[in-house]
């Protein structure tokens, strides 16, 4: 039975790690380089670079992390697709709960002082809760591929 | 749903990654089938019932809950 499969490929995922770890490597060297050179070029470059290289660093982040949640496993069998749904859905059902917490806590408040304006936390929450439902169904998905292997008995 | 498949692989004497590799699933599938935790679709349970060359109702036994 042929089954329509949009997932990657599985060595995307190798890329997608390489790429999600790339800023966190390069920031901890920085730190490092920072604190035993502190007047060094390196420093000075990065400092004077920082929005280039912060935007840089979450862009890696963002196509590493679309990477690892779009690649199929190494053996993408019923099981797998079932678990990948099964992630998804509680995802959506903790997202959907955040933001109904998020609407209820912060709605009272801006409707109390009617604050409607673009740069209030309400109208930015939703930029940032979508995005980090993906890492929240890709570390949901993992676990449960991790539980299901767990018991090995042959 | 209960499963034969352990039985019928020690009556066989075959590994779950050997039936794994025969039906086109990961060895991890066969574990969970063979645990319990998952159902299969009727797709992959015709296939290990085909593969040990049985009906599929006598791997696959349905309970009083089901």
């Amino acid at each position: 039975m042929k089954r329509m499969n949009f997932l990657l490929p599985h060595r995307c995922q190798t890329a997608g790690w390489c790429l999600t770890a790339l800023p966190f490597v390069l920031y901890g060297l920085y730190l490092v380089v920072s604190a035993i050179f502190p007047d060094s070029a390196i420093c000075h470059a990065a400092n004077v670079h920082s929005r280039i290289l912060s935007m840089s660093f979450y862009l890696c982040m963002a196509i590493g992390g679309f990477l690892l949640c779009f690649s199929c496993e190494k053996q993408e069998d019923e099981m797998i697709m079932s678990l990948r749904l099964r992630s998804v859905a509680i995802a959506a059902a903790v997202g959907l709960v955040v933001t109904v917490v998020f609407h209820v806590y912060w709605g009272v408040d801006f409707v109390v002082r009617f604050d409607y304006s673009p740069e209030s936390f309400w109208y930015s929450s939703y930029s940032i809760l979508f995005p980090l439902l993906f890492p929240l169904y890709f570390v949901i998905f993992k676990l449960s591929i991790v539980f299901n292997g767990l018991h090995n008995e042959e | 749903m209960k499963n034969n498949i352990k039985v019928e692989r020690a009556v066989r004497d075959i590994t779950q990654q050997e039936l794994a590799s025969a039906v086109g699933v990961s060895r991890q599938t066969i574990n969970s089938i063979e645990a319990g935790r998952y159902v299969p679709s009727a797709v992959l349970a015709l296939k290990i019932a085909g593969y040990f060359g049985k009906p599929v109702e006598s791997v696959f036994l349905l309970e009083d809950d089901d």
